[in-house]
């Protein structure tokens, strides 16, 4: 006997549809790259000079120091976060989200609001950038692994004589080991990609691989280089997540277990975690607020003029633009992340390649996705790179293995018996999907197309490709106006970039308020 | 996996399925509900070959042992969910609803959301769900598990009470005879079906 509530077609139907897609605007475009401008006298050139082994091992070890950096301002915060319970906790937690979250322009333009003038414009200056950026990886993927670590085990290992360096070495940096070689990975690879924050916080003289190929492809026309430089990219992008997963995979595995219930703060531990809490808010909201006092100033004077520009024609296009992208993308990248998630639930064998494919963007950067998508779209009988739709189609594949993310752990919660119970009232499988499945997961729709978003609205590598002069979108248009000179145009940078933090503070609490409905209607 | 065993079930006639955990018992439901597939043997509603018709078309309906009440629904959606299928306005879906609780006991719970009912009340709206789509056959998987002597008691009487006044042919499985007996004309054995068939008094005529 064989269960008959699934009909696979269904399933079948969107992996043909995400396929095609994924297809279309991310493997023909890295292909058509491959193909089309390049030639093996390229790729000696550009491997041949001293220049771009100087990239790569920038690139290395500036992600290195990165990681390091964000461990340390990480540390404490995941430590409080994830080994006690306290008033407000979710609160932090959603806190040392924002940076992730935010756009990396903003985020850098705050940063540079923020930095004495000696640090402008330096390594330094980036590192602290990516620290900022990176710092919700640690505590999400480090905090939550150290929520699940029961004390009593160190009791138990004290008991049996060990002294407590011993059990710090073999109990609890064991349990925890896997989740911050994790971290550590995924921060290393966001920083060695990294585009926005190396252009505008970083030293103008030094490049990374990311910020070259956009440099190339936009700057000096060399799109052979570009496209060299994009396939080494990715292929140490893909031997760093190839060898970790290799090295480390089942690290996570081998000790999961149930939550065990959080202690309070120890009262002689209050004035640290004050510290911790005081610290770590103020070097998220230091920067934004910075931005946003900044943007009221032209030079040391008070000035509404910068506000007063921005919803002049010009940038009112610019931001009406941004918003019409991002709302686009997020119902085109809503519709995708539901298919492939259908896709991947329904379809044990099929659904695996599924989820291989929507993880693709994450190995390829956005500046290739644009690059790409310009090279495939505007040549010939397209010349789609006229159009807005390009960087909504660009958006929505660089968002999506974020937004399956997100769908996939609530819609694999849906209990079977509701569709048997469903089919058994007389609901057909698109009846039970829409009835069972996608009412059920609203809340978690809803945060998935809130990211989608939320990361349209920042986006910058493909963007800054695919957006045309008088059709840029907000984050092109900070970086732009921040890399002139002049008080007046760094305060318009600001008072825009503010604009945009008030609108994705808006859609991330959105998100975080169906996060916390649609766990709440798990827990029923 | 039934063994080449035959049972037949007269219109409006209640039969009680009795056998031990484990037996296949809720299996046999799901096949005649069409939830799984039989690899042989036919399975006839009404005198119609259903065997191959998919559930939602098949006009059984199930209360499951669990309920499976729809966690994302109040009361009224649930119960009214197969009129919804059809196509019913919510106004007169609303209508079914509210008076379908009536008839379980429910009466007023219409707005509520079904994480706030008692395990009773829970049985009550899965039964309500079943019947307002008026099924054919109505099969009942340990329908009264789980609940305390008093109120298993009194939904007994309740249900005999109402299937009595629907005149619904009901499939009952359960592992208490005593319940058996009292909502149902006739039962059979489910103990040894795997390998001789069902055991039991003959269907009426």
């Amino acid at each position: 006997m064989s269960d008959q509530i699934f009909p696979l077609r269904i399933g079948r139907v969107s992996t043909f549809v995400v396929a095609v897609w994924i297809g279309v605007f991310l493997v023909l475009p890295v292909a058509t790259l491959i193909v089309a401008d390049l030639g093996l006298h390229d790729v000696t050139r550009i491997l041949g000079q001293l220049s771009t082994w100087r990239l790569l091992w920038f690139s290395a070890w500036q992600a290195a120091v990165s990681v390091l950096v964000t461990g340390l301002i990480s540390a404490p915060i995941t430590w409080l976060i994830g080994r006690h319970h306290f008033r407000g906790r979710s609160i932090l937690r959603a806190v040392t989200t924002v940076g992730f979250l935010l756009p990396s322009v903003v985020v850098a333009a705050g940063i540079q609001a923020v930095l004495p003038s000696a640090m402008q414009y330096s390594v330094p200056a980036m590192v602290v950038g990516h620290a900022y950026f990176n710092m919700a990886v640690m505590v999400r993927v480090v905090g939550s692994r150290a929520e699940l670590f029961d004390d009593r085990i160190v009791g138990a290992a004290s008991l049996l004589g060990a002294s407590p360096q011993f059990v710090w070495r073999t109990v609890v940096w064991q349990s925890v080991r896997g989740s911050v070689i994790s971290a550590s990975v995924v921060t290393f690879v966001f920083c060695f990609t990294s585009n926005a924050v190396v252009r505008l916080l970083g030293d103008p003289r030094r490049s990374t691989i990311e910020s070259d190929i956009a440099r190339r492809a936009f700057g000096i026309g060399d799109i052979s280089g570009a496209t060299v430089l994009a396939l080494l990219q990715l292929f140490t992008v893909a031997a760093i997540l190839g060898l970790a997963s290799a090295r480390w995979a089942g690290n996570d595995r081998a000790s999961q277990g149930t939550s065990p219930k959080l202690p309070g703060i120890p009262s002689h531990h209050r004035t640290t975690a004050g510290a911790i809490i005081v610290g770590t808010t103020g070097f998220v909201v230091a920067p934004l607020m910075a931005l946003v006092w900044r943007s009221f100033h032209v030079g040391e004077t008070f000035s509404l003029e910068a506000w007063r520009s921005i919803f002049e024609p010009m940038f009112l296009s610019t931001i009406r633009g941004t918003f019409r992208i991002a709302l686009t993308a997020g119902v085109v990248g809503m519709s995708l992340c539901v298919l492939a998630t259908l896709a991947i639930v329904q379809l044990p064998r099929l659904g695996r390649v599924v989820d291989a494919l929507v993880m693709l963007p994450i190995a390829i950067s956005p500046v290739t996705v644009g690059l790409g998508l310009i090279l495939t779209f505007d040549t010939g009988w397209f010349d789609w790179r006229a159009g807005w739709w390009l960087t909504v189609i660009a958006h929505s594949v660089v968002a999506l293995p974020l937004a399956v993310r997100v769908l996939l752990p609530a819609w694999r919660t849906t209990p079977h018996g509701l569709h048997r119970a469903a089919a058994n009232l007389g609901a057909g499988a698109w009846r039970r999907l829409v009835d069972v499945d996608l009412r059920r997961m609203k809340p978690a729709m809803t945060a998935a197309c809130g990211l989608i978003v939320a990361v349209s609205l920042g986006e910058f590598g493909a963007a800054s490709l695919l957006s045309r002069d008088g059709a840029e979108t907000m984050p092109v248009a900070i970086a732009r106006l921040l890399s002139r000179t002049g008080d007046a145009f760094r305060a318009q940078a600001f008072a825009l970039a503010s604009l945009l933090v008030i609108v994705c503070l808006m859609v991330l609490v959105t998100v975080e308020i169906a996060l916390m409905r649609g766990s709440r209607a798990a827990r029923r | 996996m039934f063994g080449g065993a035959a049972l037949t079930v007269r219109a409006g006639e209640r039969l009680a399925i009795h056998g031990p955990s484990g037996c296949g018992k809720t299996t046999l439901l799901h096949a005649i509900a069409g939830l799984i597939k039989i690899e042989s043997g036919t399975i006839h509603v009404d005198d119609e070959d259903v065997t191959l018709t998919p559930p939602h078309r098949r006009g059984v309906g199930l209360v499951f042992q669990d309920n499976q009440l729809f966690t994302h629904m109040d009361v009224a959606d649930n119960v009214s969910y197969a009129l919804r299928v059809l196509g019913m306005s919510k106004r007169l879906r609303r209508e079914a609803a509210a008076e379908w609780l009536t008839r379980v006991g429910l009466q007023g719970a219409a707005d509520r959301h079904v994480s706030e009912l008692s395990g009773g009340e829970s049985k009550r709206v899965a039964l309500a769900r079943t019947l307002a789509g008026s099924p054919s056959v109505v099969l009942l998987d340990e329908p009264l598990t789980g609940l305390d002597d008093q109120l298993h008691g009194r939904l007994l009487a309740d249900v005999r009470e109402l299937f009595d006044h629907l005149g619904t042919t009901v499939v009952h499985v359960t592992h208490d005879r005593a319940e058996g007996a009292a909502l149902c004309h006739r039962s059979v054995e489910f103990e040894s079906v795997a390998h001789h068939g069902f055991h039991g008094s003959r269907p009426p005529d």
